[in-house]
Parts: C-alpha cells; sequence; structure tokens
C-alpha cells in the first residue's frame, strides 16, 4: 500500500484533478449556478476518486485472469438494458440498480480495454495473427453493435476505438489495420450511400443529419443544425478572455445540452480562447503522462491498457470538442471530467485508477530491479 | 481446463523472476526518443505458452510515437479552429449572439383622433385592440402552418382563415417557391392556370420556377408583362394543395403543402417580421393562449390601435380607412422609410393627414430566451417610447354633416313618394363661400366604417353591389341640369353676347336643323324672357338660344368660363380620389370619337352639342363639389376656393402643431353687375311667385338664392340637383344638393337643401311640401 502510494503518478493525478475541478466550476456556470448540479457533479467525482483509488491499489495482473468473466459480465450488461432499462429519449442505456442508474455502455469501454488487453496479450506468440486480430474484431463488435442498437452512436464508435487501439498498441501488424480500415471505409459507404439507396436504412435519419451536418451547418439553422450554429455563436462570442457573465447564449438556453454533450462551448463562451486553451494543456498532459504510461509499464498487458486508455481519451476529446467547434460529426460523446454526469465521470476515473496501477507497478518494478542490480 | 489456465497463470507469474535473465542495459526493441518519456523498466513478456520462442517483440515505441504524433495533429487542429473561431471572426459571433437575445418590441402608437369642426365631437377614436401573432424567427423552420393552425383554434378563428388572412397580408407580389422544375410540371400547372401561381415557361433567367403570389401580381418577364390574377377568397388552400400535387408529383423538394406556405409566408415577410394571425382577439382568449405559451413559440401578444366610430358612419366617405402599407405606396413620398408592417391612411382625411396621425411607433428591446419567450426583466434599458398621432380638426360640422346626411335620405324619401322610385342615393355639400371650407359632406348610399377592419364577406359583397364606397360628393360625375345656367350667363354676360337686358321669346321649344329642344315647360311657353327671369323660371328656350350663339361664335367662350369656374377639372379637395368631370370642346369630342369605329359625324362639334351644353346636358360632366366651387366663386364675388375639410392639426397634448394651409383663392375677373344679375335672378328662383323653388324657400328666414336642376340622362329617371347660398345677400354657405334619379330639382333636391339650412340656421322649419313639375 505505501509502495503503492509512493510510486502514484502525481503529476497525472494533478492532472485529473484539475480537470475535475475545472469541470465541476463549468457545469455549476452551465446550469445557470445551480448548486444541484454541482452538487450532484462532486459527488460522482468524489465517488469515481473512491474507485478510481481502489483500482489503483489492485495489481491489474488480477484483471487478467477474470478477462472472459469481465467481457461476458459486459456483454450480459448490455444486453439487460434492452430488457430493464427505460427509454429515455428514444434510446435505452440505463438500468435502475435502486441506488444509483447504472449506464452498462460506459463501464464496457473500462471493461473491454481490460478484457481485450489480455486476451492478446495471453496470445502474444500465436502462429495466427490473422485469426487473433479477427477474434479482437469480433469480441469488440458484438458490445459495439448491441450499444450502437441502444442507440447510442457515440460510446458504440468509442468501442470501437478500444478494439482499434488494443489492437494498435499490442503490435498488430500494419497490413491489418489496413484491410480492417478499408472495410470500415466499405461499410460505411454501404450504410450511408448504398443500402439507402436501396431503401434499406440501417442509420436512422437524425443521426445521418446529425452526422453530415457540420458539413454546412448553415443550411438547416433550426433543426439539426440548430445545436452546431448555437455552439458555434457561443464558442465564437467568447473572443480572447471570454464574456464571463454575459454568456447569455448559455444563460438563455440558445445552447442545447449546454452542461453535457456542449459544454465545451460554454467553456468557450465564458473563459474564451484562454478558458479554452487551458482545458487543452490539461488534456495534453494527460495524454503525455498516459502515452508515458505506456512506455514505461512493466509489461506488455498494461502498456496495451495504457495506451488504449490514451486513445480513448485523445478520441473522447477531439470527437466531442470537434463536435462543438463545428469540425466534426454531432455524435453524444460527452468531454471527459468535464460533462454532466455520472457514469462518464466513474468511467475516466476508472481509467486513470487503471493508469496508476500501471505506473505504480511499473515504478514498483523498476525500484526492485535496481534494489536486486 | 480451468486448471490449465490456473497452471499458466502461476507460472508467469510473479514476472520479474526471469528479468535477470535479459540484459538490463540493452532492452531489444526500444526506438530512439521513448526515454524522453521516463526511466523505461524491462518489458517482460508473458506468452500463452511458454515452449515456443516469442517470435518478436511489438515495435511498442513506434506506436507510441505514432499516436503521440496523432495527438499532436488533433491538438493543433483544435487549437487553429479555435483562434479561427474566437480570436478571427470572433465579433462576428457576439453579434449573432446578441441577435439571438435581444428582440426589438414594436409599440404601436395611438393614431391621431379626429374631430368635428366644434373640436368637441369625436369622428374617429382609437380602440385598443388585442392582436395575436407570431414572431417568424422565433418559430421553429417547418412548424409554421402547425403553429397557426393551432394557434387559430386557441384564438377562435378558422384554420383555414388565418392561414390564409397570414399570408395575404404577409406581403405582395411574387415569392418564388420551387425553381428547377421540370417542364412536365411547368406545362401542367400552365394548363391548370391556378389563381396567384406563375410558373415560368423555359426563359433562360427563370428557367422552371414556380411563384405564388395570393393578392395577384403583376410581374416584367422577358416576354412582356404577365398578370397574376389574385386567389379568390376562402382558395389558398386549396391553391396550394394543388400547387404541392404538381409539384410532388415532378419530385420537386419541400413541395408539401405545409412546407410551400411556410417557405412563402418566410419569404413574403422578410424573416424577422411578426406575423399576426388575428387581430381584436377577446381577452379571455387572450389568456387561453398565453396558458399555451409553450406550445407557441415566437409568440407575440400586442397592443394594437383600431379606428373606432363614435358617430357611426357619419362622414365616413370624409374620413377614409386606414390598412396595411403596400409596396407600391413605400415609394411614395408620403410613405417614404416606414417599416414595412405599417398602417397608414388608405382613404379620404385619413389619407391626406397620414402623416400627422399615425404617429411614430415606440421601440424596445428585450432580452428573450431561446424559445423566444421574454425573460423576467427582460426589457432593456432605452428604446423609444411611442408618440401618439396629432389630433386633426375638420371643418365639418357634426350636427350640420348628420342633416345633410339625413336630408339625403328624406330626399329620396320624398323622391320615392312623387313615384320616382328609383331615387336610389344622392349627394350633399355645403361649404364656406369664402374659405371653401367644407362644412358638411354626404354620400348616399352610406356603409359601416368599420368593415374595414372586421368586414365579412357579406357585408362587402353588399357594399359593393350597391357602390356605397363611391363618394358622390367628389366621385359621382352627373349632368347638372340647369343648376349649370348661372354658368352659361356669366358666359353670355362677360363675352358680350348678350346684355342682362336681352330677351329671348320662348313658346315652349326651340327649332333649329330640323331638330327641336323642347323647354321643360313644353308645350306651354314662358314668353319673352330676359336673363333674370329665365334664371327665375329656368327658361330653356333662352339658354338654347345662348348655346346657339356660342356655337356660332369663334372661340370657345361657353366652355372656357365652365373651365375659368373649375369645371373639367379637380377642385383640389383634400380628400383622395376625386373625379374631374367633362367641359366638352370640339378638340376633346375630336379625339374622343377618334377611334375606328366611329365617324367623322361622330366627331364633328354640332350646334345641338353648345345648345344642350348650355343648360347643363349633353357630354358636360360635373361632381356636387365641383358645382358648390362654381356656386361658393358667384356668391363670393368670383373667387373660385379650393374645398378642402382639414382645418387644424394639435398635438395629444392639444398644442397646435400646424393650421392647414389652402391655396388662395383663384380670382375671376366677374363684372359686378353681372353678379348682381345672377345674384337676383337665383334670388327670384328661390323666393319670386314663379321661382322654380319658391314653393320650398319663399317665405324662408334667412334669404335662400338657388337654383333647381333635373337632369337627364338615358336609361334613367331624372336626376334632382340644387345649388344655392345663403344668406342671398350676404352669401356664408354654399349648399348643393343632388338626389341620383330623385326626379326634379324642386321636388327632391330643393326640399333637402332646405332640411340642411334649417340646421346651419338653427331653424325648425321641418319638410315642405314640394313643387311637383317644375325643372
Amino acid at each position: 500500500m505505501t509502495r503503492v502510494l509512493r510510486h502514484v503518478d502525481y503529476v497525472l493525478l494533478a492532472v485529473v484533478l484539475a480537470l475535475v475541478g475545472y469541470g465541476s466550476t463549468i457545469v455549476y456556470y452551465a446550469t445557470n449556478s445551480d448548486a444541484y448540479y454541482l452538487r450532484q457533479q462532486l459527488i460522482f467525482a468524489a465517488g469515481g476518486l473512491v474507485v478510481m483509488a481502489a483500482i489503483t491499489l489492485v495489481d491489474y495482473e488480477h484483471f487478467r485472469r477474470w478477462q472472459w468473466v469481465l467481457y461476458g459480465f459486459t456483454v450480459f450488461a448490455i444486453a439487460a438494458v434492452f430488457v430493464l432499462g427505460p427509454v429515455v429519449r428514444g434510446s435505452r442505456r440505463w438500468i435502475d440498480l435502486g441506488i444509483v442508474p447504472f449506464q452498462p455502455s460506459e463501464l464496457a469501454i473500462v471493461l473491454l480495454i481490460v478484457s481485450l488487453g489480455a486476451f492478446l496479450v495471453d496470445r502474444l506468440d500465436s502462429p495466427a495473427p490473422r485469426r487473433m486480430t479477427l477474434a479482437v474484431l469480433v469480441l469488440t463488435a458484438v458490445p459495439a453493435a448491441m450499444v450502437f442498437l441502444q442507440p447510442d452512436l457515440g460510446t458504440a464508435t468509442t468501442l470501437v476505438m478500444v478494439g482499434l487501439a488494443v489492437l494498435f498498441f499490442f503490435g498488430t501488424r500494419w497490413t491489418h489495420f489496413a484491410v480492417i480500415i478499408g472495410a470500415i471505409a466499405a461499410v460505411a459507404v454501404l450504410v450511408l450511400a448504398v443500402m439507402p439507396a436501396m431503401g434499406m436504412h440501417v442509420v436512422k435519419s437524425y443521426q445521418l443529419d446529425r452526422l453530415t451536418v457540420f458539413l454546412d451547418p448553415t443550411h438547416d439553422t433550426s433543426a439539426a443544425g440548430y445545436n452546431i450554429s448555437q455552439s458555434l455563436i457561443a464558442v465564437g462570442s467568447g473572443g480572447l478572455n471570454g464574456r464571463g457573465g454575459q454568456a447569455t447564449q448559455t444563460a438563455l438556453q440558445f445552447l442545447p445540452e449546454h452542461h453535457t454533450d456542449f459544454i465545451f462551448a460554454v467553456v468557450g463562451e465564458r473563459w474564451g480562447f484562454l478558458g479554452a486553451g487551458t482545458l487543452m494543456i490539461l488534456y495534453a498532459l494527460l495524454i503525455w503522462r498516459a502515452l508515458r504510461i505506456t512506455a514505461i509499464s512493466r509489461d506488455m498487458y498494461g502498456s496495451v491498457m495504457a495506451g488504449a486508455i490514451a486513445t480513448v481519451f485523445l478520441y473522447e476529446m477531439l470527437v466531442n470538442v470537434g463536435m462543438t467547434l463545428g469540425i466534426m460529426p454531432v455524435t453524444g460523446i460527452p468531454l471527459p471530467f468535464i460533462s454532466y454526469g455520472g457514469a462518464a465521470m466513474v468511467t475516466n476515473l476508472m481509467l486513470v485508477g487503471l493508469l496508476q496501477s500501471i505506473h505504480a507497478r511499473a515504478r514498483d518494478a523498476i525500484s526492485v530491479r535496481d534494489r536486486v542490480l | 481446463m480451468p486448471r490449465d489456465r490456473r497452471k499458466r497463470w502461476q507460472s508467469s507469474s510473479p514476472h520479474f523472476e526471469r528479468m535477470p535473465m535479459r540484459p538490463a542495459a540493452a532492452p531489444p526493441r526500444r526506438p530512439r526518443g521513448t526515454r524522453l518519456l521516463g526511466k523505461v523498466p524491462e518489458r517482460v513478456l508473458r506468452a500463452g505458452r511458454r515452449d515456443r520462442p516469442i517470435a518478436q517483440l511489438p515495435p511498442l515505441g513506434l506506436r507510441i510515437a505514432g499516436l503521440a504524433a496523432v495527438a499532436l495533429i488533433v491538438f493543433a487542429v483544435i487549437l487553429f479552429r479555435l483562434w479561427f473561431l474566437q480570436i478571427l471572426t470572433g465579433q462576428q459571433y457576439v453579434a449573432a449572439a446578441n441577435n439571438n437575445r435581444l428582440r426589438t418590441i414594436t409599440v404601436p402608437a395611438p393614431r391621431g383622433v379626429i374631430v368635428d369642426s366644434t373640436g368637441k365631437v369625436v369622428l374617429v377614436d382609437n380602440r385598443p385592440a388585442l392582436a395575436v401573432g407570431l414572431r417568424l424567427m422565433d418559430v421553429p423552420q417547418g412548424q409554421l402552418r402547425t403553429e397557426l393552425s393551432t394557434l387559430a383554434t386557441y384564438v377562435g378563428a378558422s384554420q383555414a382563415g388565418v392561414r390564409e388572412y397570414v399570408a395575404r397580408h404577409a406581403g405582395a407580389g411574387l415569392k418564388v417557391l420551387a425553381t428547377a422544375v421540370p417542364d412536365a410540371a411547368i406545362s401542367a400547372l400552365r394548363a391548370e392556370a391556378l389563381p396567384g401561381v406563375y410558373a415560368s415557361s423555359g426563359t433562360v433567367a427563370d428557367d422552371g420556377s414556380v411563384g405564388l403570389a395570393p393578392n395577384g401580381t403583376t410581374i416584367d418577364t422577358a416576354t412582356g408583362k404577365v398578370t397574376v390574377k389574385a386567389v379568390p377568397d376562402h382558395r389558398l388552400d386549396h391553391v396550394i394543395a394543388r400547387l404541392s400535387a404538381a409539384l410532388g408529383s415532378a419530385h420537386v423538394p419541400a413541395s408539401s403543402p405545409a412546407e410551400l406556405y411556410e417557405s412563402f409566408v418566410r419569404q413574403a415577410s422578410l424573416a424577422y417580421d411578426v406575423v399576426i394571425a388575428k387581430e381584436d382577439v377577446k381577452q379571455a382568449r387572450v389568456f387561453r393562449v398565453r396558458e399555451h405559451e409553450s406550445s407557441f413559440p415566437g409568440l407575440v401578444v400586442r397592443t394594437d390601435y383600431l379606428r373606432a366610430y363614435p358617430q357611426g358612419s357619419l362622414a365616413e366617405h370624409v374620413l377614409g380607412s386606414i390598412g396595411p402599407v403596400t409596396q407600391d405606396e413605400l415609394k411614395q413620398r408620403q410613405f417614404a422609410g416606414l417599416p414595412q408592417t405599417s398602417v397608414v391612411g388608405q382613404g379620404g382625411v385619413e389619407y391626406t393627414y397620414d402623416q400627422w396621425l399615425r404617429g411614430r411607433d415606440g421601440q424596445y428591446k428585450i432580452e428573450v430566451d431561446s424559445m423566444g419567450r421574454p425573460k423576467p426583466n427582460a426589457t432593456i434599458p432605452g428604446g423609444v417610447s411611442a408618440v401618439p398621432g396629432d389630433t386633426l380638426q375638420l371643418s365639418i360640422n357634426a350636427k350640420v354633416q348628420k342633416a345633410a346626411e339625413d336630408a339625403i335620405k328624406k330626399g329620396i324619401e320624398i323622391a320615392h313618394a312623387n313615384h320616382f322610385w328609383r331615387a336610389d342615393g344622392g349627394a350633399a355639400v355645403v361649404m364656406d363661400v369664402k374659405t371653401g371650407a367644407i362644412i358638411a359632406s354626404a354620400s348616399n348610399p352610406t356603409y359601416d366604417p368599420t368593415i374595414y377592419q372586421s368586414g365579412t364577406a357579406k357585408q362587402w359583397k353588399q357594399v359593393q353591389a350597391n357602390n356605397a364606397l363611391l363618394n358622390l360628393v367628389d366621385q359621382g360625375q352627373y349632368s347638372t341640369g340647369s343648376t349649370f345656367k348661372p354658368i352659361t350667363a356669366i358666359a353670355a354676360l362677360e363675352s358680350g353676347v348678350i346684355t342682362k337686358y336681352s330677351t329671348f321669346f320662348c313658346n315652349g321649344a326651340f327649332k333649329r336643323d330640323k331638330q327641336t329642344f323642347k323647354c321643360w315647360s313644353y308645350p306651354v311657353g314662358h314668353g319673352n324672357v330676359n336673363m333674370e327671369t329665365a334664371l327665375e323660371e329656368s327658361c330653356d328656350v333662352y339658354f338654347y338660344n345662348l348655346g346657339f350663339i356660342f356655337n356660332g361664335r369663334k372661340g370657345t367662350e361657353l366652355e372656357d368660363w365652365a373651365s375659368r369656374l373649375g369645371f373639367g377639372k379637380k377642385t383640389g379637395v383634400d380628400i383622395p380620389g376625386e373625379y374631374p368631370g367633362l367641359v366638352p370642346t370640339p378638340t376633346w369630342k375630336r379625339a374622343h370619337y377618334s377611334g375606328p369605329q366611329w365617324h367623322e359625324v361622330d366627331r364633328i362639334w354640332n350646334p345641338g352639342d353648345s345648345i344642350q351644353m348650355a343648360i347643363g346636358q349633353g357630354y358636360f360632366l360635373a361632381t356636387p363639389l365641383q358645382l358648390a366651387t362654381a356656386y361658393a366663386a358667384i356668391a363670393n364675388g368670383g373667387n373660385v376656393v379650393t374645398p378642402h375639410v382639414g382645418m387644424t392639426i394639435k398635438d395629444a397634448a392639444g398644442r397646435l402643431v400646424q393650421q392647414v394651409a389652402t391655396p388662395a383663392p383663384r380670382h375671376l375677373d366677374i363684372s359686378q353687375s353681372t353678379l348682381d344679375t345672377i345674384h337676383e335672378g337665383l334670388k327670384l328662383a328661390a323666393n319670386a311667385t314663379n321661382g322654380t323653388s319658391a314653393p320650398v324657400f319663399a317665405g324662408y328666414p334667412v334669404m335662400v338664392a338657388g337654383k333647381t336642376g333635373t337632369a337627364e340622362k338615358v336609361g334613367e329617371d331624372y336626376t334632382a340637383w340644387y345649388a344655392s347660398f345663403a344668406p342671398a345677400n350676404d352669401p356664408k354657405y354654399v349648399v348643393v344638393v343632388m338626389i341620383h334619379q330623385g326626379g326634379h330639382g324642386g321636388t327632391s333636391a330643393a326640399p333637402a337643401a332646405k332640411l340642411i339650412y334649417d340646421a346651419l340656421f338653427n331653424i325648425k322649419g321641418g319638410v315642405p311640401a314640394g313643387n311637383l313639375h317644375s325643372d
């Protein structure tokens, strides 16, 4: 315990605490200084930090043993949502566990990183690398497809990113990636262009609208393009220093989903380029620490997991911020540590816990080695 | 299987067992650069099967560098985008954010009140009324038609009615609803010829576009002007449905009826305007709408001012109406710079004095939320308050006006009682002979002036059927009959054709060139008559002689004098829309009958034309107001005044803003002896034993000088005229009455005139027994 505490990455811890503090503050402002949301967010953060600490203390090696249980639980929990989850705004994402609501699709990000990483690392010297790559893809596709059907397009793409990231850091051959990317492109063309032409609509029309409207948000400013237009107005009006208390886009609710998916627009409007830039620096530090942990991990399993975590943070940040700035499609991916919401907060802190665990074991290993040698 | 597994796990842990077996200083694959990331420990590879050598270590460093590079690019792109949005183009978004949250609210200014000459009787007042509408920019795209329809049921109006009202009031002109429409659909639409729809043929400029103009319009196309017919009432939904069907079958996008409707309204009302769904909504209904405000994004409830008429239809033809300003009007100087949605005077003095009456609308800004709902304490400091319109005082005296209107009705009754069943209307005008101030101006049939605000289709039909909107005082052009004779007399005396002592012999008819012109008393004659007697007894033969003489002279003396006295051209009265009447001349006749369907014989000025004109018949046409102006000139010594009803303009606080300026009278050089002769003749006509209106005015407390007239028109009964002034020896007022198809002047017009004089001089007279068969 003390050894673990000594070997925690304090830079990472400081960055994460800064992000959580930054996020709680902007949630407070985004909700017109509603203390309720602030309190809730702080409770989520506190719960998440406890979980993070717990994971830090556990040697991740144990997760490897439970890889199939964890994977099975993921799929089972997502499936349970279809049966037990209430329909909220047209989709089922939650299960009510009595005390706390539980969102399996968010937890799936953590569990998939842990289980897929274990699956691959166990087969490091497999004589059939192609079959293994295919197996990982299938193992990724099952929960991702189920989440897509909830429907929750954003999280589904994050799960796909997890699968690809695990393969990437495991060292899957470039040729495999070329084939995978080619296949994804082919499916995209099929789903978005060929099948609608034949009268089959896999992607719901609102999803398609959101995916394409960012290309020309002025096309229809009151329907699908409304969110983006309002978001751009909010960010743009922030200028260098932000509008502070004059942030009318948020205060008057022109900006939809302003404390959840579009919270970065609130940051941009209220605190301007300097505030948004500061947040970007925090994310850069986060990614840097994650990649550093990837590099120093004592074993391949830790490296693969840390690399995947770095990828997930980068991906979620890019998609969310890109959406807010009108350079990415609108998907409901929350901004890590900033967006209001318990499931994502706990999930992200669990990922940080994993990073800390990997870091601590790596430092441990180095110190042991130093002592031995 | 579980056992195997556990075994495998156990065998590979703890991992650092194997560490000393590997050289610590040189890890196998560590690309350069990764050392930057920190102190790197020995990496232990765990293989599932220990009996196989590890083929290769994955190139982890390269992969980390790869993701780091991607991250670098991501952050660079995001920061660049942030810089672009916030620093480079930030100001534009600040403006957009303000545009989002601020709405300009227009506070309609109460329109000025119109009072009568005493200042005590209010002729036109204001009535605050609640108008319910939508601010289009706050109505979600695609929701307009639905929202309007729902709103209609809440305010208690028919859905189709509200939709049509909004479309018709949105704005004039053609709006293009579809472009690049396939030829087949264009041809189909052209064949169907829907009213209000224009489908362009394939000219280069407007290739295959389809437009809608519910109120009709004229547009310039490459092939010339095309008139688009207005959509008949209650047919707009049908027209849009047909249009939608035609466009839909051609797979034109956004061609559902709702989309077409919305597209039209949004285009026509310039995006930021408020469209009013219904005016004058009851308070209780407004409450109901407000309760469901969340269902109506962009809801606007506004206090408008409607016109109220405390005196009912009194003087409605003079007062006129108000209505939305039209595109054409906005181009006129009088209305330049007004907002598109202004309501302005559209007739009568409401039009003429609009710039004073309209006041200035107030404006302030409020802060709204994303649903367009005002925030609490939403008003932004500043703004302009509404300035009420000025009060217009007319020269119209309500009492005399009422008397004049009643007099016409009475005149019509008298005509009916004397078997002139077709008497159907009339006009009366009372004017100050010296200033031209109109004291009463009455026209019949009348109408309810509120029809402009709340008239039903049925009411409009009725009003249009009997031409009630026409102000016969200055828009009714008639032959004036014998009331024209004093003008002929002036022309004859002033041209030296005759003297006041010249006589002509009347044997009941005037014969020239195989034509016989009968005197009204035919077959009885008037014997030897001079000018005064001719006027007194209205001897036609005397004036036939004058007409014949005029015809034989060079020049057009009779016509010239008629023109000088104001006939044949507009009087310049401050009520819009007056007609000029007609003074026929040989030149006019040649021009008028120049068409190929006429022959030379039709174009030649005949002696008969002059003979007829001398007694106010033939081609000659005049309005009652022109006749009043001419009689005023006779009464006041030869000054042709400009008739007017506007007197003073005062602001809401009662301070004088402006005295309405009227042009100085135009003085005509008429000798005093001529005027005296005519005055004498007219006095005799009203008072002497044989005077044509003596049965009405003989012994009247105020001496009246006046001339009866009985105008003939083919296909109609006689139209009765009476033109007069009083007091005869010091003329103050001129009174002209016309009863259309009311029989002889003395029968219905003179008694009506008497009723007006009763009111003017406060005399209790009552309806006299008219003489039946004078001229």
